[in-house]
């Protein structure tokens, strides 16, 4: 039972890491802001709730695993929204090349 | 219990070495990065890397307390790129309004300039008029 916990967390661990190289990768492979910020939020959501859930699988108590939902919930809500925030900022400083990296739509 | 337990030590220590190694990859992009928003956007991910790393101290430490600091790290790094985001905006509609503010000044000096060339060109006609005139009359 033990050794199943443990495989079961290490999956998710092992793929929350994956998610979050993945990540990496795409904040080097894309040109463009708007494009590599899409590619930071799958670490910011993917990565993050596969990490907590991996951590309370080994954890295994009930005030951690609150804790660490809570966690999750608060990025969730707040990687949005600064990821707008960012991005209205670079509309507004930067207009021109936004729009021509988007075909003026 | 005692295998399990080294097997999550090794688990737990490879991960945040290869967080580690995420960190710094990503750290080469805040530094590189050619805008203001790829750098913000590179250390809001270098925020949520810590916050799991320092998730992943509590898990093997077995401290409960760290995760409390997880949640505040999580308010304060939102906090701090809101407010960056805010201090550039604001940065950056200061100095359009300064460069406004040069244009206009510029462009009206520019129309005086103009106003005085055409004051000038109509001097110079009225001269060359004025000497065509005491030509033709040395002439007569």
């Amino acid at each position: 039972m033990e050794w199943v916990r443990f495989i079961a967390a290490a999956i998710c661990l092992i793929f929350a890491a994956v998610m979050e190289c993945i990540a990496v990768f795409g904040v080097y492979k894309f040109k463009f802001v708007m494009n590599r910020m899409h590619s930071a939020a799958i670490g910011d959501t993917m990565g993050l709730m596969l990490g907590a859930l991996g951590l309370m699988l080994l954890k295994g108590s009930r005030w951690f695993s609150y804790k660490m939902a809570l966690v999750v919930l608060f990025l969730w809500m707040t990687s949005t929204i600064s990821s707008h925030v960012i991005m209205r900022m670079e509309y507004n400083i930067d207009q021109k090349a936004v729009e021509e990296e988007t075909g003026g739509r | 219990m005692s295998g399990v337990m080294s097997a999550q030590n090794v688990l737990l220590t490879g991960i945040m070495f290869l967080y580690a190694g995420l960190v710094v990859l990503v750290l080469i992009r805040a530094v590189s990065g050619p805008r203001i928003a790829d750098r913000l956007m590179a250390i809001n991910m270098i925020g949520t890397i810590g916050i799991f790393l320092m998730a992943v101290t509590a898990v093997k430490l077995d401290e409960e307390y760290l995760l409390d600091i997880c949640v505040i790290y999580a308010m304060i790094s939102f906090l701090s790129v809101v407010i960056l985001t805010k201090v550039y905006m604001g940065v950056h509609l200061e100095n359009e309004m300064k460069r406004q503010k040069q244009e206009r000044l510029r462009r009206e000096s520019e129309e005086a300039n103009g106003n005085r060339d055409k004051e000038e060109d109509e001097l110079d006609r009225l001269l060359k008029g004025l000497e065509e005139l005491s030509d033709g009359a040395a002439g007569n």
